[in-house]
């Protein structure tokens, strides 16, 4: 039995979901001018992971590996942003608290380890639902996998250039290269 | 151009007795963020040409790198804990 048409366009509308979740934070950096910090390109990268065990989905047909490299990439991301949760989880008297601005009443890192929670749900109810395609299939990717495959792409190269022009060549401090 | 301090013995700055301090990963010179997202950027690019093993291998030395710059940034002696 073969997968369903639309569980494939679910997949990608994940991609594009998560896409947009990072076109979000180009606006926080770019529109409020706030420059990411180290734990924030770090997670970042968690979601472009995620992505890119989605995009897998797209290029080659569903399988269980694929899955399991979601999975995991939810899983270093979101112990990224448990991280900056933690060091941040204890206000101190007279400062703002957390880092950063808040949304909907919670931070960036909060919304990006619910983010990755979800991811992690969402890829078992995936593997319910799934049949592996057998070894060596290439998928012909439609208009629309095809189309949020590129944004994501495109998405990734514009966060290696921001953050080197943010950074240069090298570690990120706080607010841009390291001393 | 400056050039560095000398590198101060072990020992200095130690109360005598004391446990030595944890060892941390502060004196590796870390990896450049921009190039850790040129690695997933490479890894698209493997996935758009449909070669599968190596976005795979890819994807791993991407998630292995980003975890090794998240250790330099938990134990580095900067002020890198944003």
């Amino acid at each position: 039995m073969e997968n369903r048409p639309l569980l494939y366009t679910v997949n990608s509308a994940c991609m594009l979901g998560l896409s947009l979740v990072l076109v979000g934070a180009f606006y926080f950096q770019y529109g409020l001018g706030e420059t990411p910090c180290p734990l924030c390109l770090l997670q970042r990268m968690g979601m472009l992971g995620v992505i890119l065990g989605l995009s897998l989905n797209t290029a080659f047909g569903f399988r269980r590996e694929h899955a399991a490299v979601v999975i995991g990439a939810a899983l270093v991301g979101g112990s990224f942003s448990v991280r900056q949760v933690l060091l941040h989880i204890a206000p101190v008297e007279g400062e703002p608290t957390g880092y950063g601005s808040a949304v909907l009443g919670m931070h960036l890192y909060t919304w990006a380890a619910i983010v990755f929670l979800t991811t992690i749900a969402g890829t078992a109810v995936f593997l319910c639902l799934i049949r592996d395609e057998p070894a060596g299939t290439v998928r012909r990717p439609t208009l629309f996998d095809r189309s949020t495959l590129l944004f994501a792409t495109l998405l990734c190269l514009s966060n290696a250039l921001a953050t080197f022009v943010e950074c240069g060549a090298g570690a990120c401090c706080e607010n841009g290269p390291c001393p | 151009m400056t050039s560095r301090p000398p590198r101060l013995p072990r020992s200095v700055g130690r109360v005598e007795g004391s446990p030595p301090p944890a060892p941390t990963c502060a004196h590796l010179r870390p990896i450049p963020m921009a190039f850790l997202f040129l690695s997933y950027l490479a890894t698209f690019a493997c996935v758009i040409r449909g070669r599968r093993s190596a976005a795979l291998a890819g994807l791993a030395l991407s998630t292995a790198l980003s975890v090794a710059m998240f250790f330099h940034h938990t134990t580095s002696g900067l002020e890198l804990n944003f």
